[in-house]
């Protein structure tokens, strides 16, 4: 348990949560299509939980529908991701715990970038290049100390 | 059995030489002559001297054990007072023998003191000798549980010895429990604690007792799993808890220990010291919580903000309340008044900063903060509600982001639902009527918004302010409420509305019946008439929820006929829409007895719905009038089921039927004619029209709801005319309507010689329509009807279940209907929407399921073993109708057998059969995997390759099985991860989202087998 003291931003705001998907009469036709769309990759992430807090990215509002862009066409996939503060030092670990997510859970097809939103934190290129790096990724991800904290966050109690 | 005095004393010499036989012999041959006072017990005690005084320590072990159980089997009012005398001097000296007798002496002294002549001095003496000569914790368990049972003995039945003895007995008691391990023994002894500290001076040895109890704080016990006496983890905590908090004179040593606990980084032992302090601030009085008072509420407040568990942040307000309430209790002194003071100052001074940002995280916590500090008395709540309404009334009115406006009135109106519980707050000099305006001015702001969500925040907060808001006020807000509900279309806002209005029908009545119900129903009175957002049937449910107590039904319950059936012409759907909602309403309101009374009498239900019913039948421009009838069947059937005597009808209804002009008709019957005109021409040719079929959904509900063991006359021939229906009938809804209401009528009446009759002669009847010379649909129908009179004989546990289930079973291999015949094995199990149910009076064995799924598994699953094709099919499909509609606890006994059976249903060639066969199978997989462990390496791969090129149910459900199946054990499932979570990927790119979300959630578990961080 994180104790007073270690927490950066104790008090952070709280945004409010996305309703279901609507759903479709066409959902359940098996004979349609149904393209990936940023909703679907926004769902995917919305419920990773805060390093720090009990709370979802969604409610500190880290991640947004409309900060998700896909091209299913391309098959490409970027998502930007808000820090609650510009000197927040979760940032690397939040970008790592999305990258992550996104690599498990959509097809191999798509090329997954994971970026901070401009202008919202003070060391955004360093962590937007250490996220881009596949290398440092994959060597990140062979840690289990880290790959704990990271599976606590995608899988926190409760959820599954 | 050894008779004479001599004999005895003569065995009694040569008691160490004996067996155990012997000496229990011995035992129930001396007992009868002590009793008899033909043997004194000095005579035991001379005739005993051999072994008592042996050299050999265990010798005079077995006599001392004698004389124990001699004394345990006494009769308690046996001894008179020298001959306890002298056994106390003679057991306090053998307290000094070898240590190997001590345990006998122990066990001995027990009993001496059940005796009931023993007198305060002997007990003295025996406790004295007790702790002198025994250590307790150098004596095995059951030993020392002979003590601690003998201390428990002597302070419960002999208080006046204990007493005398004072602190002597609390030093013996400190040190004959320092150090105890066994958890009964624990139990046992945190029980006496209490009755210690009520009954005796501590003194000195306070804060002995209190560290030896303390000791175990906070308890940390795994019961083993064999443990025969079920002592668990919570006896101990909540006996311990109880030993703590017994007397303030622990105070000044127990909370510095909780203190100490509730930084802990041990979850369980915060959260029990959270629940320690609860119970020790309901006894501990102020002053003794005085001193600790600022150190406590920066633990928890800390442990409110950081809210670890809602569990734990529950018991931090509550620690926070009864602290509070403690503090209040002795507010007759200065001190306890300031340190209450400051600790609501103290909290406002943290928390108010909180609440004017209610964006942000803290918001909530520090509301709760203040809440619970409201909750614990009048005290406090006048500073806080003084300082807090105006603020966020103020607050609601100036802030525009919508999440801070929605915030801030949910906690505002909890606020004034907590403030509003001390009577002086609502008082005209309260705090309460003060604020009311401005607080008010907030609450209609919200309610006439723009933000939905801020509505909604503002319609729950209405909710918990309701006995606050003044009648006007309240009107006010209803009124808004009304035009909300019926001109928004948001299910969240139109449910907390429609909550927040039953509310005030239990506080102010009045006001829903005056200002909202008119409202309504002018609304659907104009149905389709109007234009908004909100349909009939929401405006139908807000009534059906809302309309109790005979005011508003008087209100509702005509206009809602009318309409209905102003629309069954014009609009059938509009109509059934109106009559379901009348059904509900009875359903709600028909338990009271005005309410039925105005339903029966004054409003004539059952006329109206006959008539009804007839009018529908016989109008030309009605097209389909079964959905119309079904619902005034339903109607029927709450009206007959709430009814108190129902003989009378339902003898009326089946005269009509039967009748040929002859008998004379009841009253009851002739004024049932006079409800329509037609009736009479639709009774006669019940048998021939397909029009006049239809008034079997009449007689459904009329008859379905009638008691148990009903008999009336002429009720074979009714029976049998719906066998003919059920079985001849052009239509198939009138052929399965005639079965239901046929079976349900045989699940009731009464055994004998009329039932077997009926039963053997449907028998006669669906055998030979089951020809296989007849044609497939009229088999089909006969099926049907066997299929429902069998349910109705294994409900009520019949005899004749037996037969007609192999009946059943024999048909499987059939091939026209076979199919058929196994999906209908679950009409079987399956609960039917409202026939062969408590509420319809049905008789319903005990675990019927669970007896015919006993009788019929096996059958089953040898079919399916035995036999080939089409028939193993429908085996298999019959076990996979039956599984969904059983109890867990059944199939966990049979599922090694099922098992195999389904797993080769995941392989089925017939989709019908795969899909029901996984679909049971996941639901098994997720209550229990690890049955499936054995035939773990077939199945995995078989549901792999069923995730693609299937149809999209088999595919999910395939995706299911195998995320359930991952929470088999790591060992287990580790060959496999690998397999799965490659064969998995491509599935993520399935063209469907739905099985693309359900492969994520298969594939996160598996990847979490056996990884770091896995919770």
């Amino acid at each position: 348990m994180a104790g007073k003291d270690r927490l950066e931003n104790v008090n952070p705001h709280i945004f409010a949560k996305a309703g279901q998907r609507l759903e479709l009469p066409t959902d359940w036709d098996d004979d349609v299509y149904d393209p990936f769309d940023a909703r679907e990759v926004f769902d995917l992430v919305r419920n990773i939980r805060d390093p720090e807090h009990p709370l979802s990215l969604e409610e500190l509002n880290v991640v947004e529908e409309g900060q998700c862009e896909v091209c299913d066409g391309e098959n490409s996939v970027m998502v930007h991701f808000t820090p609650t503060i510009p000197h927040c030092s979760m940032a690397s670990l939040i970008g790592l715990s999305i990258r992550l997510k996104l690599l498990q859970a959509l097809p191999a097809r798509f090329k997954v970038d994971v970026r901070i939103t401009p202008g919202t934190h003070a060391s955004e290129q360093a962590i937007n290049k250490q996220l881009a790096d596949k290398e440092r990724v994959a060597a990140a991800l062979e840690n289990p100390h880290l790959l704990e904290v990271i599976n606590k966050c995608l899988y926190p109690p409760g959820s599954a | 059995m050894i008779s004479s005095k001599a004999d005895i004393l003569r065995e009694l010499d040569k008691l160490p030489n004996s067996s155990l036989q012997d000496v229990n012999a011995l035992l129930h041959s001396l007992v009868p002559k002590i009793e008899a006072k033909e043997i004194s017990l000095l005579e035991v005690i001379e005739a005993l001297g051999t072994s008592l005084t042996n050299p050999n320590p265990s010798h005079r072990g077995i006599g001392t054990r004698l004389l124990a159980d001699v004394l345990h089997t006494l009769p308690r009012n046996k001894l008179n007072h020298e001959e306890i005398i002298f056994l106390t001097a003679f057991f306090v000296d053998r307290f000094k023998d070898h240590h190997s007798v001590t345990p006998h002496v122990i066990y001995a002294i027990m009993g001496l003191a059940e005796q009931e002549n023993i007198g305060k001095d002997e007990i003295v003496a025996l406790l004295k000798a007790l702790f002198r000569e025994v250590h307790c914790q150098s004596q095995i368990m059951t030993d020392r549980r002979n003590i601690f049972t003998f201390l428990k003995f002597c302070i419960l039945n002999k208080i006046e010895a204990v007493q005398e003895m004072g602190t002597d007995f609390v030093l013996g008691f400190v040190t004959a429990m320092d150090g105890e391990k066994d958890p009964r023994n624990l139990v046992l002894l945190f029980a006496v604690v209490p009755v210690i500290v009520k009954c005796l001076p501590l003194g000195p040895f306070t804060e002995e007792l209190f560290e030896v109890v303390a000791a175990y704080f906070p308890i940390d016990f795994v019961p083993p799993a064999d443990d025969p006496f079920g002592i668990s983890a919570e006896d101990l905590v909540l006996g311990l808890r109880q030993a703590l908090s017994s007397t303030p004179a622990f105070a000044p040593f127990c909370i510095p220990l909780i203190q100490e606990k509730l930084d802990s980084d041990l979850y369980s032992a915060k959260l029990d010291a959270l629940h320690t302090l609860v119970a020790c601030c309901d006894i501990y009085t102020s002053e003794d919580i005085r001193p600790h008072v600022s150190p406590l509420w920066v633990s928890i407040r800390r442990e409110v903000v950081e809210r670890s568990s809602d569990e734990a942040e529950s018991a931090a307000l509550l620690a926070l309340t009864s602290m509070m309430k403690a503090l209040e209790r002795g507010a007759v002194s200065q001190a306890s008044r300031d340190a209450g003071l400051s600790l609501t100052n103290s909290a406002l001074m943290e928390c108010l900063g909180h609440l004017t940002a209610p964006e942000q995280r803290l918001m909530y916590p520090s509301a709760h903060l203040l809440i619970a500090l409201i909750a614990s008395g009048p005290g406090p709540t006048t500073s806080i509600a003084e300082k807090v309404l105006p603020l966020l009334a103020q607050q609601f009115v100036s802030k525009t982001e919508e999440s801070a406006r929605k915030n801030t009135i949910v906690i505002l109106g909890r606020f004034m639902e907590e403030t509003s519980k001390y009577s002086e707050m609502t008082e005209e000099s309260g705090v309460l009527p003060k604020y009311e305006d401005v607080c008010w001015e907030a609450f209609s702001q919200g309610l006439s918004c723009s933000s939905s969500a801020v509505q909604e925040a503002t319609v729950t907060a209405v909710r918990s302010a309701m006995s606050v808001l003044s009648s006007e006020h309240l009107t006010q807000a209803a009124n808004t409420m009304t035009s909300l509900l019926i001109s928004v279309n948001n299910k969240h806002l139109r449910d907390s509305i429609i909550n927040t209005f039953s509310a005030m029908s239990q506080v102010q009545p009045r006001i829903v019946s005056d200002h909202i119900f008119p409202h309504l129903l002018r609304e659907m009175e104009q149905g389709n008439l109007r234009n908004c957002g909100v349909t009939d049937s929401q405006i139908l449910d807000t009534l059906a929820i809302l309309t109790s107590g005979k005011l508003l039904l008087v209100k509702v319950l005509p206009v809602l006929w009318k309409r209905a059936e102003e629309t069954m012409v014009s609009s059938p759907e509009c109509s059934c829409l109106h009559f379901s909602c009348i059904q509900k309403i009875l359903k709600n309101t028909l338990q009271d007895d005005d309410c039925q009374k105005y339903v029966v009498e004054e409003w004539k239900g059952i006329f109206n719905i006959v008539g009804m019913s007839v009018r529908a039948i016989v109008s030309e421009e009605i097209k389909s009038p079964v959905p119309i009838l079904k619902c005034l069947s339903a109607i029927a059937r709450v009206l007959v089921t709430h009814m108190k005597d129902t003989k009378p009808l339902v003898e009326s209804m089946i005269q009509l039927l039967l009748h040929n002009g002859e008998e004379e008709l009841s009253d009851l019957s002739r004024e049932l004619l006079s409800a329509h005109q037609d009736i009479s021409d639709l009774l006669a040719q019940f048998m021939t029209s397909t029009r006049a079929m239809l008034l079997v959904y009449l007689y459904e509900g009329v008859m379905l709801g009638m008691p148990r063991s009903f008999e009336a006359s002429g009720l074979d021939s009714f029976l049998e005319k719906l066998r003919e229906q059920s079985m001849n009938s052009c239509s198939p809804e009138v052929q399965e309507t005639a079965a239901v209401l046929l079976a349900s009528i045989l699940n009731k009446i009464p055994m004998g010689s009329n039932f077997n009759r009926i039963i053997s002669t449907s028998s006669e009847k669906l055998t030979e329509a089951l020809e296989t010379t007849n044609p497939t649909d009229k088999r089909e129908a006969a099926l049907q009807t066997l299929t429902w009179i069998c349910k109705a004989l294994v409900v009520r546990g019949a005899q004749e279940e037996k037969v007609w289930t192999e009946k059943m079973l024999s048909l499987l291999c059939d091939p026209a209907i076979g199919q058929k015949a196994a999906q209908d094995f679950e009409i079987i199990l399956k609960e039917h929407e409202y026939a062969f149910r408590p509420e319809t009076f049905s008789n319903i064995r005990l675990l019927y399921k669970q007896r015919y799924f006993e009788n019929v598994v096996g059958p089953l699953v040898d079919t399916f073993d035995n036999t080939a094709g089409n028939t193993k099919e429908n085996a298999l499909l019959a076990v996979s109708s039956i599984l969904p509609h059983l109890p867990t606890l059944v199939l966990n006994a049979h599922i090694k057998k099922l098992l195999p059976v389904l797993l080769q249903g995941v392989t089925s060639d017939k989709l019908a059969v795969k899909e029901t066969t996984l679909s049971t199978l996941a639901t098994l997989l997720k209550q229990t995997a690890v049955h499936a462990t054995p035939h773990i390496s077939t199945l995995i791969p078989n549901l792999l390759s069923i995730t693609s090129n299937q149809p999209m149910g088999i595919r999910m459900k395939a995706l299911e099985c195998l995320e359930a199946l991952a929470s088999l054990p790591v060992p287990v499932l580790r060959p496999y991860k690998e397999k799965v979570i490659s064969e998995l990927r491509p599935v993520l790119n399935d063209k469907k989202r739905v099985v693309r979300q359900s492969a994520v959630s298969a594939r996160s578990s598996w990847l979490l087998v056996g990884a770091p961080g896995k919770s």
